[in-house]
């Protein structure tokens, strides 16, 4: 079972990842069992789908779940150790490393914005 | 000689009145209110007056609805009874169309009013909403000999079609029938499909209690499917033999079955109910 608060100030996009990890964790989902649709998800939880595709999305993406086509999608085989790994934490603790890296080598704050700007823009998809 | 198809046609008509605008709007409304105040009121209880008012000013227009269109039908049917007539001094088998979408109507208000119920819980909702995390498929809402009758249905349905096309008879269709047979079956799909993804479920905060509706909601459908092909069977076989007398007859038990099973379907089944009586 998932639980959502529509009036949480957490988005529903990370609710449902929040729970869907948990369910992992907790054992109450095992790797290879599929997960609903998310058609059938967002009309139980009465919510817009695009939320779903995209909490699915970035599950996907942390290899937690698995689309496979038409098929569905499935929690991935190493759903439980990637659970555990949180990218906006290595995201963060990633970017301060930089960061401090940068400041010892005398570059100010401003530089290093407008770097990581122009490298964003640069570097785009 | 006395023409007892006639004469029972007659009170088919009344009975057919009597069951689909007086017994199946009691059935439905009682249904409605059972669930309203078993459920709403229990997982609800902020939304008690509120769901009581709903109560009393809808259930009164449907009461009148219900009691101006039993007046209306038994009018037609008793003015074709006196006049030895058909309905609406015209044709029985039209008349019958019109006394069933005349008797639809008072189905499609319930429909709205439970549609308008749902987001008057959305209304008093704590803003919590719970889903299962189980796949759920088609197979789990239809069984397998549902499936197995309603591809029998289609098959004999199609054979009885070709058979007619080489043996026709009078006003036979041909190869439209299938037309018409598409036609239903994707009546009866979308139906379904709307059943399965009805996101107004949502206000049932178990997704247990949900799926107990969802699943009752489309057996009957599919029920109602597989009659209306069996149905459609007996109306090609009967007009093939000849026995068309029979067929107006056919019809208005037909339309009887079907109202008396969307009457009880509208009913939740026991387990639906389980665990609420406590929580009161």
């Amino acid at each position: 079972m998932i639980t959502i608060e529509l009036d949480s100030p957490e988005p529903l996009f990370n609710q449902l990842i929040i729970q869907i990890k948990k369910a992992i964790e907790t054992k109450q989902l095992y790797a290879g069992d599929a997960l609903p649709s998310i058609r059938q998800l967002a009309n139980d939880l009465d919510i817009n789908s695009k939320t779903v595709a995209k909490a699915y999305r970035l599950l996907e993406r942390d290899k937690v779940i698995e689309t496979k086509g038409y098929r569905g999608t499935y929690v991935h085989p190493n759903a439980l150790d990637n659970v555990q790994f949180n990218l906006n934490g290595w995201l963060d603790s990633q970017v301060c490393l930089a960061v401090n890296r940068y400041r010892e080598a005398g570059a100010t704050d401003s530089e290093i914005r407008i770097a990581f700007t122009q490298a964003m823009t640069n570097t785009k998809k | 000689m006395f023409d007892w198809i006639s004469n029972t046609t007659y009170w088919l008509f009344f009975s057919q009145a009597i069951i689909t605008l007086v017994v199946v709007p009691m059935i439905i409304r009682n249904n409605f209110i059972d669930f309203a105040r078993r459920y709403g009121m229990t997982q609800y209880p902020n939304a008690k007056n509120a769901i009581e008012d709903y109560l009393l000013s809808n259930i009164r227009i449907f009461k009148i609805v219900a009691a101006g269109l039993f007046l209306l039908s038994f009018a037609i049917v008793s003015h074709a009874a006196v006049n030895q007539a058909e309905l609406f001094s015209w044709d029985n088998q039209a008349g019958l169309s019109c006394l069933f979408f005349i008797a639809i109507i008072p189905v499609l208000v319930m429909a709205a009013i439970q549609k308008r119920f749902f987001s008057l819980l959305a209304d008093y909702s704590d803003g919590k909403r719970v889903a299962t995390l189980k796949v759920r498929g088609v197979r789990d809402f239809i069984s397998k000999p549902m499936i197995l009758f309603i591809f029998s249905g289609q098959f004999l349905f199609i054979g009885s079609v070709f058979y007619f096309v080489n043996h026709p008879f009078d006003g036979f269709g041909g190869y439209l029938n299938l037309l018409g047979l598409a036609f239903l079956d994707s009546i009866f799909i979308i139906t379904i499909y709307f059943t399965m993804n009805n996101k107004r479920l949502a206000m049932i905060k178990d997704p247990n209690q949900r799926f107990v509706g969802q699943q009752n909601a489309i057996s009957v459908n599919v029920t109602i499917w597989i009659v209306a092909l069996y149905y459609l069977c007996l109306t090609l076989w009967i007009s093939g033999l000849d026995l068309l007398s029979y067929r107006i007859f056919m019809q208005s038990l037909y339309i009887h079955l079907m109202f008396l099973m969307v009457a009880f379907a509208s009913k939740l089944p026991a387990s639906f109910y389980q665990g609420l009586e406590e929580k009161r």
